[in-house]
């Protein structure tokens, strides 16, 4: 079958006149008629100006300040709980036998799934070359951070006495004691502790050029001296970026294992043990797909409200939001899938003690909350099918808020399901949590909600650099495109071609 | 034409020429491995009839593989929606076309299931022996029921022929109508649903036709683990079709380094995916040791298929790792190419290691559950099945492919997947 050329290169690219507008370099972006990832009409100044100015500005809007007020005063509530958990002891928590493992351990799984979403956009997708991460992989970062911060509590509280937290690190002692280095709760002190530090430095060093941009704009002495520590430096010289850039890929590499390794490793916790309903050998995919589906639900929690409140829409676009809709739409699906997974091979085991534990689950005393989590995980974001509720903001917010809630769930029927119904009837029990142990967590959420507040009021919530490589200025210009094209064929011994590779298509 | 060039219009036709030889040589191929089948099963094998369908179920776990593995990437693909996918789009849908001639080849599956699956003797299933376990597969003789495994397979057979055929008749129609947005938005529709059913047929395939070998042993990750080992095959198997027609007229004309960069990332993506969830998989039922699980890896781990255990390590995911993440390798199309077909053969040892050791366990015997060694006979036997029946796959899958334009004319992003390699960023 033979073709004939129709078209010449020229006419391939004037095709495209908005193309370095809605560059992502990604494929199929105009086809689906999604916006692009920075609306049009912007430049460098614009940009630098608009994002620089939630940070930058005299007056704090009466709205943050209501929002701040309101997080504060939840914030207290988890200093209170740690202070009477502190002085009474951990029997504050409703943690006994059989169920030795319950709210506090289930709200550290809850907050470290939250932060996957965070790495899996800045590094993942980086390396992807996904250039609508652009926008928005700062403020996950962040979230990560502040969720990671949540998630650390736990373990810590849990243990009754933090002041000896140092215990879980091999150190030689004079005890002549170590850790149990086959457990995975021991890896998980690694894991979590790698995953803070490696989020704070990536998201570190992805500030600094914008804290040099901060500096230079700052007019008190105070938050300039502030920003210009921050920036180390930073003068934006050519061989500055060359070096930034060798790093911070060098840096999205490392980061990218840490999206699985560290819910992997929570997951052994619950696997290795041979506790039905902990024991599935499906855990670490099913958990880690479970983690960024919570991250990414997270993220449209915040960003929505906040795209709507600060005027964001140029930055975070449609694009974004339907992009954050799918993924969730995918994990959610791998989520279910692990559901579907533990029910029929409960079943198809044909071991009497997991199909106890599935029919307790499903029949049983937290039967409720089972169907709860089937619904709010399961069945409600399968409205991501469609295109028009992923174009409605209420409707996507209200589907994330059911799979904050899901999630949260699905920690809870993980453990307290696979507990309460023990090997030996003599020893089940139910489990019921105190009011100390939803203070903490509530707490928790205070927590985090300052933290991010006290980000947007202080930092660069987008990367303001990165944006502006977005914007058609920053591209190199047609004819020098045509140009490498050119080069590159006759690297290649073609002819110069003055002629596309185009077949005819219908004329 | 409206310019005047002096280069020539890209012929999209396949090179029929050397594509007719490697059908010869994929035939001859095909009738030693059959014939070596036989000899090793009857002449050279422990346990003969046994022996020959185990090494048969091992080929055709294999080459379904690649089939269905195509599948998944296609729907992906049209989900993704890149330049990657447009450039391998033909070769994975001639890989989807080979479905008829999988259904056909299941049926000696069906003729061999009381030689290779215990549970299909039902009066085993009845029949209580000193260890009780008989009673644990009445348990589930609703879902490992001769009857029903074929009621199964039929399903299976009727959602991937279905999602196949409707892809490839919209994609032809594509080619006929370019302008057409219709064909695109069918075909972008039917993947999405169509990767969900595909995940849960793959699972519960895998549940029927090789977990079930041992009828007492499960794992939760099993269908996950063969998605990504079926994708690994497929995706192999494109990048050897893709290094070898890209000698040829059309690729040789627009394929770059960064098209096979792209493909070669692919191919470490799930080099890895595979590994962790293999890994992930050891690890549990290794640190549970419950009676129920262990054996099946206790089979695997000691004796000779402990050194197979080993070459899979090394071969199926260290050494290959290690050389895919150097980006010359992914952009040099010899290197790419060694890589690949190592990993393709680990994918036919890693079939061998799923389902030949189950050929020792004698169950209906009353003898305990446990492994007899080795026999080097029996991996051999099970590639020489996998060579007979990849005669008749390579043979009709060339077919097939060289039934249409090597690039999806009608495609959107062709323009893109053309100039791929001139909008190089890192």
């Amino acid at each position: 079958m033979s073709t004939e050329v129709t078209r010449g290169t020229d006419d391939r690219i004037d095709q495209y006149p908005d193309k370095h507008v809605t560059e992502g370099g990604r494929a199929g972006e105009e086809l689906d008629g999604y916006p692009p990832v920075i609306a049009p009409g912007h430049s460098f100044a614009s940009v630098t100006d608009k994002i620089a100015s939630l940070a930058l500005r005299k007056r704090t809007p009466i709205g943050w300040l209501f929002a701040f007020f309101i997080a504060g005063s939840i914030l207290q509530l988890l200093v209170l709980s740690i202070a009477y958990l502190l002085a009474v002891g951990v029997g504050v928590f409703g943690n006994n036998q059989p169920v030795g493992w319950a709210v506090p351990i289930i709200s550290f799984v809850w907050w470290i799934g939250i932060g996957h979403a965070g790495t899996l956009i800045s590094a993942i997708l980086l390396l992807f070359r996904q250039s609508w991460r652009t926008s928005i992989n700062r403020f996950a970062e962040a979230m990560t951070l502040f969720a990671v911060a949540c998630a650390g509590l736990y373990p810590l509280l849990h243990t009754g006495r933090p002041w000896l937290a140092y215990w879980m690190f091999p150190y030689p002692n004079t005890m002549g004691m170590w850790p149990q280095f086959r457990s995975p709760l021991i890896w998980d002190v690694f894991a979590v502790s790698t995953y803070a530090s490696v989020s704070a430095l990536f998201w570190f060093v992805g500030l600094v050029p914008d804290l040099a941009t901060f500096r230079d704009k700052s007019r008190h002495w105070i938050p300039r001296t502030l920003f210009g520590l921050g920036a180390l430096g930073w003068r934006g010289s050519a061989r500055h970026w060359h070096r930034y850039e060798t790093a911070y890929l060098l840096l999205a590499g490392l980061s990218t294992p840490l999206v699985l390794s560290v819910h992997t490793i929570v997951s052994f916790d619950f696997a290795v043990s041979i506790v039905p309903g902990w024991h599935a050998t499906i855990f670490p995919p099913y958990f880690v797909a479970g983690a960024v589906y919570a991250g990414f639900a997270m993220v449209l929690t915040l960003l929505i409200p906040i795209r709507v409140f600060y005027g964001l829409e140029d930055f975070i676009t449609m694009r974004h939001i339907h992009n954050c809709a799918k993924v969730m739409l995918a994990t959610g699906l791998i989520v279910f899938y692990g559901y579907i997974m533990e029910a029929f091979f409960a079943w198809y085991s044909a071991n009497i003690y997991e199909r106890a534990m599935m029919w307790n689950r499903m029949a049983g005393s937290y039967s409720f909350f089972y169907w709860s989590l089937i619904l709010c995980n399961g069945i409600v974001p399968q409205l991501l099918w469609s295109k028009r509720v992923r174009e409605n903001m209420f409707a996507l917010f209200t589907i994330a808020m059911f799979v904050n809630v899901g999630m949260w769930l699905e920690r809870f029927i993980i453990l307290i399901t696979s507990l309460y119904r023990d090997f030996l009837p003599s020893s089940w029990g139910m489990y019921m949590p105190t009011i100390w142990d939803l203070a903490m967590f509530v707490g928790t959420l205070g927590f985090f909600v300052v933290n991010i507040l006290l980000f947007i009021r202080l930092l660069p919530i987008i990367s303001i650099f990165e944006m502006r490589t977005l914007l058609p200025e920053a591209k190199v210009h047609p004819e020098e495109e045509h140009k490498v094209i050119e080069d590159k064929r006759q690297e290649r011994g073609d002819t110069p071609a003055s002629g596309g590779l185009l077949p005819a298509t219908g004329d | 034409m409206r310019h005047e060039d002096s280069q020539t219009p890209i012929n999209f036709a396949p090179p029929f020429a050397a594509l007719s030889r490697v059908q010869s040589i994929a035939l001859i191929v095909g009738v030693i491995g059959i014939v070596a089948m036989l000899a090793l099963s009857f002449l050279g094998g422990v346990f003969g009839l046994k022996q020959f369908f185990h090494a048969y179920l091992t080929a055709y776990i294999f080459w379904v593989g690649v089939t269905l593995g195509c599948l998944g990437w296609l729907m992906l693909q049209f989900v993704a929606r890149g330049a990657w996918g447009v450039t391998i789009r033909r070769v994975l849908e001639a890989g989807t076309k080979t479905l008829p001639l999988m259904a056909i080849l299941f049926v000696p599956v069906i003729l061999g299931l009381h030689a290779l699956y215990h549970w299909a003797d039902h009066d085993v299933l009845f029949v209580a022996s000193g260890e009780g376990k008989p009673e644990l597969l009445q348990l589930k003789g609703l879902y490992l029921d001769a009857g029903w495994f074929v009621v199964r397979f039929v399903m299976f057979f009727v959602i991937w022929g279905g999602l196949a055929f409707f892809i490839n008749r919209w994609s032809a129609a594509q080619d006929r109508e370019p302008g057409n947005p219709y064909y695109g938005n069918m075909l972008r529709n039917i993947s999405g649903p169509g990767i969900v059913f595909f995940a849960l047929t793959v699972t519960f395939a895998s549940v029927d036709w090789v977990m079930s070998l041992d009828p007492e042993w499960y794992s939760t990750i099993f269908g996950i683990l063969f998605v990504g080992g079926w994708a690994l095959s497929a995706i192999a198997f494109t990048i050897i079709t893709m290094i070898l027609l890209s000698k040829y007229e059309p690729f040789n004309r627009f394929l770059t380094p960064m098209h096979f960069h792209d493909l070669g990332k692919l191919l470490l993506a799930l080099t890895m995916l595979w590994a962790y969830f293999s890994v992930s998989q050891l690890l549990i039922i290794w640190s549970g040791n419950l009676p129920e699980e262990i054996p099946w890896y206790l089979r695997r781990m000691r004796g000779g298929w402990g050194m197979v255990s080993i070459l899979i390590v090394l071969f199926h995911f260290a050494v290959p790792f290690l050389i895919l993440l150097s980006r010359r390798t992914k952009r040099d199309t010899r290197l790419l190419l060694i890589v690949t077909v190592l990993l393709f053969f680990m994918r036919m040892i890693d079939s061998s290691w799923l389902v030949m050791p189950q050929e020792f366990v004698n169950h209906a015997a009353g003898r305990p559950n446990t492994y007899v060694d080795f026999s080097f006979v029996s991996l051999l036997t099970a590639l020489a099945a996998i060579a007979g029946i990849g005669g008749a796959w390579v043979w009709f899958y060339i077919y097939n492919l060289k039934k249409m334009p090597l690039m999806p004319l009608g495609d959107p992003l062709l323009e893109r997947a053309l100039t791929h390699g001139s909008e190089e960023h890192h």
